[in-house]
């Protein structure tokens, strides 16, 4: 498919001009002492690519705004496809404190160590443990969700089968009428502002109980965390990974000090350079 | 040769069926034809007790409901259209870091001198990574166009249901990156600028006390 552009070649730096040509694979076709004509060729069944890139007819800038929509759209349209993003949409609705752990897993089993490992370092032991907690905290910090939080997310699950059945008065007394009801001010203020609103009560409810918990807990999952680290070092780590050779003298240690320690990844405490070696406070 | 195959069969009726997946898939499927129950694992006692405690949670969790100031609360996120998953996330983030500062703060073991820096050092983490988790989810937001309608398109009825998930997953996703990716690559060079500049002015105190 082909489309052609005129563009006003006195307005338009040289060099703009040689990258939109370059973009689109022009043949400069026709000059003119106003205005240049260009033919681009596109491979792309899309409309709005058409009616975009025509749409500045004379004008002196170009717009490429239409391509990236559309690649943006195809991205949008093949990641919706996925089986994952339709699960993990659904659990984020659901317990959105277990889907933020199932998310930061991929941050901190795939990401985390790539980055940490690509670290130009003479000693690779250190950047081998240090991926080696940051999957470690992942995968604790999942354990520790599914546990304490999913509870949450099943009674939730009960209430809203109960409501749903028409029960809800069981579980919910009389605040069945507050959750039931779908944004209270959509029959007060009209039907302009309630177009925007697409939370509803039960909607903010739902994420307050399921996630509200862990903002509560949150430091008793880094006690947890913190607490497991010295065993997964001592069984897991030092024994599989760096292959140590287990002495009597090594046990789990658990001062404030080596707890820190855990957070900024550092593999040997040495006075000073605790600040040095810092590398972010979460886990 | 004839013995072979007759012990091998008495030894396989000997042993229980092991209860796989597909098994108890068979057997569930089985169930709902007949009407009987489907084997399980799970000894009945302990699911009734699971069972009873989730009711007990989800009458503790009406109690919440019924409380005016959690239904002022939710009525006004609702009200005022609020994004109120960042700010869950955003407020977990800020507590649980909080913590960690307070535990340095008590802590015996670290030096008094490094603890001042070591608090800056998580403070200044904490609030880039919060600035930066509002404005990279603001920017997403407004770019949410494309995603709304592949959703559309692809799931019908289920529209609505799935870009609530995913506008959660998506701000979830947003803060989860920046506080546990982002924050230790942009707060490890200040908090070595910082540091170094703190060491100069100490050597050079020193420095001059020696002369």
């Amino acid at each position: 498919m082909s489309v052609q552009l005129e563009l006003n070649s006195n307005n338009l730096p040289k060099n703009r001009l040689k990258r939109y040509m370059g973009a689109m694979s022009c043949e400069r076709l026709k000059v003119n002492q106003s205005a240049a004509v260009f033919k681009g060729q596109y491979e792309s069944n899309k409309d709005d690519i058409i009616n975009t890139t025509t749409g500045y007819k004379n004008s002196s800038r170009v717009s490429f705004s239409g391509d990236i929509k559309a690649q943006v759209g195809g991205f949008a349209e093949k990641l919706v496809k996925q089986k994952w993003f339709e699960r993990f949409c659904d659990m984020a609705q659901k317990n959105s404190a277990v889907a933020e752990a199932v998310g930061a897993l991929f941050i901190t089993c795939g990401m985390r160590p790539l980055a940490i490992m690509a670290m130009p370092q003479k000693d690779e032991d250190k950047n081998r443990k240090a991926a080696s907690h940051s999957i470690a905290s992942g995968v604790t910090g999942l354990v520790f969700a599914k546990i304490a939080y999913e509870p949450f997310s099943l009674a939730m699950k009960k209430i809203k089968s109960a409501l749903d059945e028409g029960n809800g008065r069981k579980y919910l007394g009389d605040a069945v009428d507050f959750l039931k009801e779908q944004a209270s001010s959509e029959n007060v203020q009209g039907a302009v502002k309630s177009a925007k609103k697409k939370a509803t009560n039960w909607d903010c409810f739902n994420q307050l109980v399921t996630y509200g918990p862990k903002v509560l807990t949150s430091s008793i999952l880094a006690a947890f965390t913190i607490g497991t680290m010295p065993y997964i070092d001592k069984y897991i780590i030092d024994k599989y990974i760096l292959k140590k050779k287990p002495s009597k003298d090594d046990k789990p240690v658990f001062t404030t000090y080596d707890h820190f320690k855990y957070i900024t990844f550092k593999s040997t405490p040495s006075g000073e350079e605790v600040f040095q070696n810092f590398k972010g406070a979460l886990k | 040769m004839a013995i072979q195959p007759l012990i091998n069969h008495s030894i396989s009726r000997q042993i229980p069926r092991v209860m796989t997946a597909r098994v108890a898939r068979e057997s569930s499927a089985i169930s709902q034809v007949s009407g009987m129950a489907a084997p399980s694992l799970i000894p009945n006692f302990v699911k009734k007790g699971f069972d009873n405690s989730i009711d007990f949670l989800a009458k503790g969790i009406g109690k919440v409901a019924g409380n005016k100031h959690v239904q002022k609360l939710t009525k006004w996120c609702v009200e005022n259209n609020v994004d109120y998953t960042q700010h869950l996330s955003a407020m977990c983030a800020n507590v649980l870091n909080g913590f960690y500062m307070y535990n340095v703060m008590r802590s015996k073991k670290i030096e008094e001198e490094q603890k001042k820096p070591l608090m800056l050092n998580m403070f200044i983490g904490t609030v880039l990574s919060t600035i930066g988790g509002y404005a990279l989810n603001g920017a997403i937001d407004k770019k949410l166009a494309p995603f709304e309608v592949a959703i559309k398109n692809h799931y019908g009825d289920r529209a609505s249901d799935i870009m609530k998930g995913f506008k959660i997953a998506k701000s979830l996703m947003v803060f989860q990156l920046l506080y546990r990716f982002m924050c230790p690559v942009v707060a490890t060079p200040i908090a070595n600028h910082i540091s170094n500049k703190i060491r100069d002015k100490k050597e050079g105190e020193k420095g001059s006390l020696t002369v």
